[in-house]
């Protein structure tokens, strides 16, 4: 660890930007190097990957939508618009 | 060929009901999904979409285009949640024990999956309004940033955090599972 390799500690802060590719110059090589040495950042690496997949299937798990939603709304809205005619009269 | 969600709002934004009953219809279902994650009682979702979309249509003039519709319509329905949640009075302890009891519930889910849709609950709010935008709902940074109104470094850093408590838990859960 030193000018050219990230602490663990660096790293940490670092690992969402390492998955998404988003680390560049000198801050990627320091990261990639300290990586490359220490097996349980590596890991730590590996499950924020896996969360992040897992997470991302967790996007339909939501209950359905309530069909009549939107009737409520458009009702709403129409509410609204006579006010606002009734105010201008 | 289907018109754009943005020419929906357009013509919404000239008075046109029906384009923005499709303008709903289109992101009904996301806008849910987003209320769902940020609201810990289910009771308030409707509510909170209903109110989403009546102060999108009440704020059409604002929508100026530099921003994606979902975009916009995500911050909407951001704000409109942590308003809500604000607005709740329930006493600490009661809170608290929700809380406590929705993380106990999630350490027995029979999948990674449902337990961290459990544990998305127990993050602090504005960790998890940006694991759910960025890493549920599958929005850039960048668009996470312009719909939580805060900088993209921010924005940056608590998806960030919010994935590392995340996936701190996951890995707990996951040991135990091979242990059991």
């Amino acid at each position: 660890v030193g000018l050219l390799e990230a602490s663990c500690a660096a790293t940490a802060k670092a690992l969402s930007e390492q998955l998404e590719g988003e680390l560049r110059g000198l801050r990627r090589l320091r990261i990639s190097r300290h990586l490359g040495r220490c097996s349980r950042c590596r890991a730590t690496l590996a499950s924020l990957a896996r969360l992040v997949r897992v997470l991302g299937t967790t996007r339909d798990a939501e209950p359905r939508a309530g069909d009549s939603v939107v009737e409520r709304v458009l009702m709403r809205i129409r509410e609204i618009r006579g006010s606002r005619r009734d105010d201008r009269r | 060929m289907a018109t754009s969600e943005r020419e929906l709002l357009e013509q919404a934004q000239g008075g046109d009901l029906d384009a923005f009953a499709e303008f709903m219809r289109t992101f009904e279902r996301r806008i849910r999904a987003v209320c769902y994650r940020l609201l810990d009682d289910a009771r308030d979702v409707d509510e909170a979409v209903q109110d989403t979309f009546v102060q999108a249509w009440r704020n059409l003039d604002r929508f100026r285009g530099d921003a994606a519709p979902y975009t916009w319509l995500y911050r909407i329905a951001v704000n409109e949640s942590l308003m809500r949640r604000r607005r709740k009075t329930l006493p600490t302890s009661e809170l608290e024990e929700a809380r406590l009891s929705g993380g106990e519930d999630a350490f027995e889910a029979a999948d990674a999956r449902t337990f961290l849709i459990e544990r998305l609950r127990a993050l602090p709010i504005e960790y998890r309004a940006a694991v759910v935008l960025r890493d549920v709902e599958g929005l850039s940074n960048e668009e996470v940033a312009a719909a939580l109104e805060i900088s993209l470094a921010a924005a940056k850093s608590r998806i960030h955090r919010g994935r590392m408590q995340l996936r701190e838990q996951l890995e707990q859960w996951e040991r135990a599972q091979m242990d059991g």
